[in-house]
């Protein structure tokens, strides 16, 4: 399972990294036929593998510079969520006290703020443009992992390598980011891997409330595209290749992290 | 099991027998018992677990001592105590006259240098993630102990001390990759390094298998006998304690109620609770029929005492006097004190 | 000569793992007699806790019986499955488990716990059982008033004495004891044992003791079984192994104890090494690589299961040398030399 995942996301990667010197068309370029006439609305053909928009631009173009955008947003995200994650969870859980109250009462305020109402009305305000949308996304995705982490924590905190790692003389934060970190490592990676997935699903679906960035090209834009122009059902090949990437990227990464998390903890292993 | 012998360069010379390098003084630490909301939100004095209940005594350099006891006597939070892992609520715990819990700072990371501590559980007391030079660098750096270019061969010294040899073998070892008795003298290299005066043994051999214990146990001895290392080995086992110690104190409920030299206290226990320690161990002699316990077995008498001596409940010889006054440690011989109103 | 209760026949079991079969239990036949008590003795990964769980048979997937026979009563144990077995386990067979933590269930009070073993074999009304919980565990030594409470109210001990009222509950003729004191400190051990002693002379219950601790079989069984790499190295009535042992593996073993009643002078013994793996087990002698009197007879050929005494049964080539070989095994510097 994980292996597929991987192969999957290879795929997408290359063609992520590579495929806008490769894509046929420009996204954004209008094309004209023989005629002079718009080609709109085209069906798959040989010369539009994947046919062509309302506005005669080449699908299968924009798809490929799509990939580019949801590796961004689902990385990049899944960084900051890991890094935000992982250090609240971290401090949390090995101080205790009043920071581990305060940082928990501040990690259930996030966690219940639902992130569409939330990210349409801070791009309302901000600009809507793909980095506040990374950064809406990242400021409130972080808690669950924080939490996971933080219990972790709790645990290790009390095994003997911990005091006996207090005995060479170190201090706290040596304790806590040298020899403990490691062993959460693993955890914060799993979540991270489920964070692109839901990063590359929430960015498609503030595109496609009409909140995305109109200067950027994601599979989640293609969608809003579709929808607003009202040919939904009349043009397949428009909204089903950018729907069925998002879909495959967004499982290939939750496999990976399911496939990770067998490795991380051999007690899911089933011996 | 020779091996390279640690080079103690770095240690001032104490005049033994003279003044004691460690002293306990009428110690007392208590835990909140991890119970509910209710005893949380409450603090009651009653919610409080006094693990350790004033126990005091000097410790002599080069001196082996056996702190025994079953779980909840206290011997495993005395011994945390004597490395301040953890701080007394009352009493204070002196090396070399300082107190531990005035310490702060740079001073306490210099107290590692001087007493160090290994633990049950083999694997749990390694971090999985680090291979043992990893594990034996960070207090090696931290503490800076040698300089960069001497860093492999200082570890690699305290590996094959404690009997990991030859050192190379076992530098990119994960502990998931070692035996138990493998770890556990990783544990023990790892207070090696530190060149430590004093080192805390809790329960080192309980969780390793027969045929090695003796290897750790041997370990132990000759760092008393060849290097003058101060030991105190916590023990529920009466015949590890027998083989390594000179002294043995044994502890009840936070309280010590015999302490003497280990051969005395074991051959001839003088406290009704030594007694049934001794008298409970099983031997592998054939056709042995020695008496049995003759301790309390029922439900209420391990319920918590109020007022007198704690063990007069599962006590045979309790007597009246006994639930009005909790005996202290008198003398009974050449050093040797019990705590019991039979004597 | 009475059946025995439980006979082992020529057992062989072990796990599947990633890098193939580890054959854990390679050969193994004992018996248990009605009434009495066999101690099976061995270290850790000596393959003890396969036994018990082949006799049981609560083992998970990947663990398997290859072939051999358990007989108990008549009924050859191995070809039933899990839930066949349920018939027997509990009411005639029953396990006290060497983890008191892992062994209940904690969302359901003790006396439930216990209550449910007894009205799932017997016929009697939950008042009933209550009422047998009560007893079982004044027995056993714990408060009766206790049974409306949680298993992590309690203590480790006290776990293991509810463990030990489930498995007597249902006063079963064969009661495995899988290491039941290890966590437990000597004082509360002895009395364990002299329970279990107590309830053996009312009931006639027979018991297969499994432990490292040799002392605690000489006091409590009439059998005792060597095992050394999934195979029974010695056996024989418990006074024959002790006064006279005859493997190296039980020398060695013997030697390594310390003993409250040693003097502090005499040396203790360290067996070096460790034992081979059993994912490709050699050929010879298992216990030849460790062993001080080994000759390369004994790394070719394994040794045949040879009766040294009436009853008494070795597995060695070198069972003509013992008097030597009892002597040196108490040096140190003989076990050194194998390092």
């Amino acid at each position: 399972m994980g292996l597929s995942g991987i192969i999957i996301i290879l795929v997408f990667s290359v063609v992520g990294l590579l495929g806008p010197w490769f894509a046929p068309y420009q996204p954004m370029e209008r094309q004209y036929d023989e005629t002079g006439g718009l080609k709109r609305l085209n069906p798959p053909s040989s010369e539009h593998w994947l046919g062509t928009t309302l506005y005669g631009r080449d699908i299968l173009s924009q798809v490929i510079v799509g990939t580019r955008s949801a590796f961004l947003v689902g990385l990049l995200t899944a960084t900051f969520v890991a890094i935000i994650g992982l250090n609240v969870g971290l401090i949390s859980g090995y101080y205790g006290g009043w920071v581990d109250n305060l940082l928990m009462r501040l990690t259930d305020i996030v966690g219940s703020v639902p992130i569409l109402p939330f990210a349409i009305v801070a791009l309302s305000v901000l600009t809507r443009n793909i980095w506040w949308i990374i950064g809406v996304m990242s400021i409130l995705y972080w808690t669950t992992t924080a939490r996971v982490i933080r219990s972790q924590v709790l645990s290790l905190r009390e095994r003997p390598f911990v005091d006996a790692a207090r005995l060479s003389g170190t201090n706290d934060l040596r304790l806590l980011y040298k020899h403990i970190a490691p062993n959460v490592l693993p955890q914060a990676f799993v979540h991270g891997a489920f964070a692109v997935s839901w990063a590359i699903t929430t960015e498609a679906s503030i595109a496609f409330l009409g909140f995305g960035d109109p200067y950027s090209i994601s599979w989640g834009t293609i969608i809003y595209d579709v929808f607003t122009s009202m040919v939904m059902y009349r043009a397949w090949w428009w909204f089903l290749p950018p729907g069925i990437c998002i879909m495959l990227v967004v499982m290939s990464f939750y496999f990976v992290g399911r496939a990770y998390e067998e490795v991380a903890d051999p007690r899911l292993r089933g011996l | 099991m020779g091996g390279a012998r640690m080079i103690s360069v770095r240690r001032e010379p104490v005049p033994s027998g003279v003044k004691p390098i460690l002293t306990v003084r009428n110690v007392v630490k208590r835990y909140q018992a991890r119970t509910d909301i209710g005893a949380l939100l409450s603090m009651r004095q009653a919610d409080l677990v006094t693990a350790v209940d004033g126990v005091s005594f000097e410790l002599r350099e080069g001196e082996v001592l056996g702190l025994v006891g079953e779980s909840g006597s206290g011997k495993t939070t005395l011994g945390r105590l004597l490395v301040r892992l953890e701080v007394p609520d009352k009493g204070e715990v002196y090396l070399d006259e300082r107190s531990l819990a005035e310490l702060q700072g740079a001073e306490l990371k210099k107290l590692y240098r001087h007493v160090q501590m290994i633990f049950q559980d083999p694997y749990e007391s390694l971090n999985p993630r680090f291979t043992s030079l990893e594990m034996l660098m960070d207090p090696v750096k931290v503490q800076q102990l040698a300089p960069k270019a001497e860093r492999v061969e200082w570890i690699e010294r305290a590996l094959e001390r404690a009997g990991l040899a030859p050192a190379r073998d076992y530098l990119h070892k994960y502990p998931h990759e070692l035996s138990g008795g493998q770890r556990q003298r990783l544990a023990i290299a790892r207070a090696l390094v530190m060149e430590p005066r004093v080192l805390v043994a809790d329960e080192p051999v309980s969780m390793l298998d027969v045929s090695i214990k003796a290897g750790v146990l041997n370990l132990l001895k000759s760092f008393a006998e060849d290097d003058g290392m101060t030991i105190v080995y916590i023990s529920h086992d009466l015949s590890t304690v027998k083989y390594l110690c000179h002294r043995i104190a044994i502890m009840f409920r936070g309280r010590f109620v015999e302490v003497g030299p280990s051969t005395d206290v074991i051959d001839r226990p003088q406290h009704p609770y030594a007694q049934a320690l001794k008298a409970a161990v099983p031997r592998a002699v054939p056709g042995n029929s020695r008496e049995r316990v003759r301790s309390s077995d029922s439900a209420a008498a391990r319920l918590p005492v109020l007022g007198g001596c704690r063990y007069r409940t599962q006590c045979p010889e309790a007597m009246e006097h006994c639930a009005q006054e909790d005996p202290t440690l008198r003398k009974t011989g050449d050093h040797r004190f019990v705590a019991c109103h039979l004597y | 000569m009475a059946t025995p209760l439980l006979q082992v026949i020529d057992l062989r079991a072990g796990y599947r793992s990633d890098i193939g079969f580890v054959r854990a239990v390679d050969g193994v036949s004992l018996e248990v007699p009605e009434g009495g008590s066999l101690g099976l003795v061995g270290e850790s990964g000596c393959g003890k806790s396969s036994v018990v769980k082949s006799i049981i048979k609560v083992f998970p997937k990947s663990f398997r019986i290859e072939s051999g026979q358990i007989e108990f009563r008549g009924t050859d144990l191995v070809p039933l499955d899990y839930e066949q077995m349920r018939h027997w386990r509990g009411k005639e067979i029953s396990l006290i488990p060497q983890s008191a933590m892992n062994a209940l269930n904690p969302v359901y009070t003790v006396g439930y716990q216990v209550a449910e073993v007894i009205l799932e074999h017997e016929r009697v009304s939950r008042g009933q059982a209550m009422n047998r919980v009560r007893q079982l565990f004044e027995w056993v030594g714990i408060d009766p008033d206790r049974t409306g409470q949680y298993p992590h109210q309690f203590s480790g001990g006290m776990r293991q004495r509810v463990n030990i009222a489930l498995a007597l509950a249902l006063e079963p003729a064969l009661v495995i004891a899988d290491e039941p004191t290890t966590a437990l400190d000597v004082v509360v051990q002895d009395q364990i044992f002299g329970k279990m002693r107590e309830m053996q002379d009312r009931t006639g219950a027979s018991m297969l003791l499994v432990t490292h601790d040799i002392s605690l079989v000489s006091e409590n069984c009439d059998t005792m079984a060597v095992m050394y790499a999934g195979q029974i190295v010695e056996y024989s009535d418990v006074r024959g192994v002790l006064a006279r042992p005859f493997h190296p593996y039980t020398l060695g073993l013997k030697n390594a104890f310390p003993s409250v009643d040693r003097s502090r002078n005499e040396a203790l013994i360290s067996i070096p090494k460790a034992p081979p793996s059993l994912l490709h087990p050699p050929e010879g002698c298992r216990f030849a690589p460790r062993c001080p009197f080994a000759t390369d007879r004994c790394v070719q050929e394994a040794p045949v299961s040879i009766e040294v005494e009436r009853g008494h049964f070795v597995s060695c080539h070198h069972v003509g040398d013992i008097d030597r070989m009892r002597e040196a095994a108490e040096k140190a510097e003989t076990w050194a030399a194998r390092e």
